[in-house]
């Protein structure tokens, strides 16, 4: 097939060049500039005529731009052969060119993997990395005017001589903008939470639509409709004024909240001008991992990199052996030297905390897998706003989970440097093991609250070592063989909730293989 | 003559007895059969035992089938030795508490150097289920025939510690490893930020007039400074630094100690 970008020089095909941010010859080499170079015909100015291939395992649809073809889904990573036929798509106002080539995005995902204890030995292979493709994800920009005046009742205070000297006044803004511009991914693709992960792109560098860099390249063909991001746009532009607002009051502060007042004076006011369309670069890399896939995702222009990374379980349990030995012989040691031991008691307590640990981690893990498989959190894989589900709409996620699992590591294990340092370990051996049986049954608690309608098999795990743990401490049976068989159970219930838990986080650290319900892209309608 | 006579008697009597009173009052070896767990049999040759041990050490073997002289065994236990010895006397005291069903052994004077608390209950732990079986002699022999290898710097199993110290061992290290694992990839991934906003052809400008002004007189700051560290030091030396561990329990010189249920 004769190339649609032929070299000015050998008629050789033309491919944009990231770093030189010109059209290079993959024949003669020879450089074109992207902005003097017309392609041929079936790039018009409003329309791009190309292939829109489809792959016939999960619906996926991209437009290649004069590219050798496609072996390999990018969305699902099947290895399938991608149906094709002709589109003669709008394109979008604006694009962002590639500035970071291929190699650079290897070397930074490379790199990155290298870091990552326990990575999949499949993820970093050359021939996987190999399958890493430069893609155009469509992109809508969505822009607000507003003039208006805002009021409201503001305070300074400072301090002459012996007074505390308090300033009470009239502020006003005037705010006069032709436009506010918000962006939001306007992919069904690339789920929301992978692309917040990526940004920011510098949007002052958009350039108005030039197929030539297109060319090499592939393009997403399943963008969004333009209004499913409208009242996040408007929220966030809203916010935005309202920052700035608050800059131009200078010293004064409000003299109460008025934030939500002022932002509905701003909305009240703020028109909506347009929205349009652009294309902006990534770097797609999909790997299978067994049912699910993993993706990997490099910003074409800030090499910020996103990745979705399981744990390999056979590399984390053989580190976990030889950790364990340690531990052994340190704790060993460290019963000698700090003088302390164990009573049997104590250790129902520890093996009650550490199920309820693993039940609460693997309740959050659950439940935030359950939303991301049912892109709860991806507004853009619902295409319309009648798709929308109304849980979408109201769930938010919640931040503190992580920082609860956070502050209780950080106070027990500066608990436990403080009694070393103060050689008062043994004595408070007893006193933590009291703290740990109360905060186990907060775990519990919480746990059953939090999991949601995530899979419950680390919770139940958990709870019943946990419910395990606490019937030998109840029981309190003078006997040693009794506890000690009895504990060889618990902890073997804890081995497998831990098993268990590292399942659960690489079902959260992959996705599950897409299936696109609506095909075609709608940029053309945002220009 | 006859009055010298029996006067003579009388002396040397005293004389024959004194000598044993002052033996009996600084033998080191107290036994205590409350309980009634030893037979005659068992209590001579226990006596036997612990006369045989460090003479510079106090042996104190108790049984007990009552609540009296403290609300725990550990506190009985104090209350026989310290009836016998001063708390700072070097010395090793055990309990058969029947009350409590529970053993206890502890460490007096300088003893709890090389019998501390953990070293104790150590020891209960290998002998407990004598006791559960009914073998008191041998309880309590074997309670003080380990405490004396401690002490002579010698050399006890521990197989309830190492067994406990593996169990926690494998549940720590497979654990951190996950954690260790999630923690890393946390870090790796970079934060949410949301997407770049642009303001185009914008002009704000701000105003303020000023309609009220209001004067408060400043406190001397150094008279409300100085509240503060009041409160320090008071919390400091009442509340934790005097009460603490060492001096607090029992008046004196405390002990080491450690027990089991049986």
């Amino acid at each position: 097939m004769a190339t649609r970008f032929p070299c000015p020089k050998c008629a050789g095909q033309l491919r944009f060049a990231p770093k030189e941010q010109r059209l290079k010859c993959v024949s003669c080499g020879q450089y074109t500039n992207p902005d003097s170079y017309k392609p041929d015909d079936s790039f018009g100015i409003d329309s791009l005529n190309t292939k829109i291939y489809m792959c016939p395992t999960c619906g996926g649809e991209i437009q290649l731009i004069d590219n050798d073809g496609m072996e390999f889904c990018p969305y699902c990573g099947n290895q399938a052969t991608m149906q094709e036929h002709f589109s003669d798509e709008g394109v979008p106002r604006y694009i962002m060119p590639f500035k970071f080539d291929k190699a650079d995005a290897k070397e930074k995902y490379e790199e990155k993997t290298k870091k990552i204890p326990f990575a999949p030995d499949g993820l970093n292979e050359d021939e996987n990395i190999e399958k890493m493709v430069g893609l155009y994800v469509p992109y809508y920009i969505y822009e607000y005017g507003i003039n208006d005046e805002i009021n409201f009742d503001g305070s300074a205070s400072r301090t002459e001589g012996k007074y505390y000297i308090t300033d009470y006044a009239k502020i006003k803004v005037s705010v006069d903008v032709e436009a506010v511009k918000v962006s939001y991914d306007a992919s069904q693709s690339l789920d929301d939470t992978i692309s917040s992960k990526l940004e920011p792109f510098p949007m002052d560098e958009l350039e108005e639509f030039n197929p030539n860099y297109l060319a090499g390249f592939f393009v997403e063909n399943s963008s969004v409709d333009k209004d499913l991001y409208f009242t996040q746009s408007y929220d966030r532009a809203a916010d935005y004024m309202y920052a700035k607002v608050m800059e131009k009051v200078g010293i004064y502060k409000p003299v109460k909240n008025i934030k939500k007042d002022v932002i509905t004076q701003l909305k009240n006011d703020m028109q909506t001008s347009k929205v349009e369309g652009a294309y902006l670069p990534f770097y797609f890399l999909t790997t299978k991992y067994g049912d699910r896939v993993a993706y990997s995702i490099v910003n074409g222009v800030s090499g910020n990199l996103y990745m979705d990374m399981p744990v390999d379980k056979r590399k984390m349990f053989k580190t976990a052996i030889k950790t364990s030995a340690i531990i052994f012989v340190v704790l060993l040691l460290a019963s000698f030297i700090f003088d302390f031991s164990f009573k049997i008691q104590n250790v129902t307590t520890f093996s009650a905390f550490i199920s309820s640990l693993i039940a609460f981690v693997g309740a959050i893990i659950a439940a935030k897998t359950y939303r991301r498989d049912n892109h709860l959190d991806d507004i853009g894989f619902f295409k319309s706003k009648d798709n929308l589900s109304k849980k979408i709409k109201t769930e938010k996620t919640n931040k503190m989970n992580s920082k609860v699992v956070n502050y209780i590591i950080i106070i027990l294990m500066g608990l436990i440097i403080l009694s070393i340092m103060s050689g008062a370990l043994a004595d408070l051996v007893e006193l933590y093991m009291m703290l740990l049986y109360p905060i186990s049954v907060v775990l519990i608690i919480i746990s059953f609250f939090k999991v949601k309608k995530g899979k419950k098999k680390v919770l139940l795990l958990g709870f019943f070592g946990w419910l395990f743990s606490t019937i030998i401490r109840i029981s309190a049976v003078p006997n040693d063989i009794f506890y000690y068989s009895s504990m060889i159970v618990v902890f073997l219930i804890i081995l497998l909730s831990v098993d268990a838990i590292v399942n659960e986080y690489n079902a959260f650290a992959t996705r599950p293989t897409p299936q696109f319900n609506k095909k075609g892209g709608g940029l053309e309608h945002a220009r | 003559m006859r009055d010298k006579i029996v006067t003579y008697i009388v002396f040397t009597f005293l004389l024959s007895i004194i000598p044993m009173n002052v033996k009996a009052a600084s033998s080191n070896v107290y036994i205590e059969d409350d309980a009634g767990l030893l037979s005659s049999e068992e209590y001579q040759e226990l006596e036997g035992y612990l006369e045989g041990l460090d003479d510079s050490i106090n042996y104190v073997a108790v049984t007990s089938n009552t609540s009296d002289y403290g609300v725990d065994a550990d506190s009985r236990l104090y209350h026989y030795y310290t009836t016998k010895y001063a708390d700072d006397a070097d010395g090793v005291a055990f309990i058969i508490d029947m009350y409590d069903r529970e053993i206890i052994l502890a460490g007096y004077g300088d003893v709890q150097n090389k019998l501390s608390s953990a070293d104790a209950l150590d020891i209960t732990d290998n002998i407990y289920s004598y006791a559960s079986y009914e073998d008191y002699y041998s309880c309590i022999y074997y309670a003080f025939h380990q405490a004396n290898s401690l002490i002579n710097d010698g050399f006890i199993l521990r197989p309830m510690r190492i067994i406990i110290i593996f169990l926690s061992s494998i549940i720590l290290g497979f654990l951190g490893c996950f954690l260790y694992a999630v923690y890393q990839r946390s870090n790796s991934k970079a934060p949410d930020v949301p997407s770049e906003i642009i303001l185009a052809g914008a002009a704000l400008a701000g105003g303020a007039v000023i309609y009220d002004t209001k004067k408060i007189i400043r406190q001397e700051s150094s008279s409300s400074y100085h509240g503060g560290g009041g409160y320090s030091g008071g919390y400091h030396g009442g509340g934790f630094s005097g009460g603490g561990h060492s001096g607090g329990g029992h008046s004196g010189g405390g002990h080491s100690s450690g027990g089991h249920k049986f």
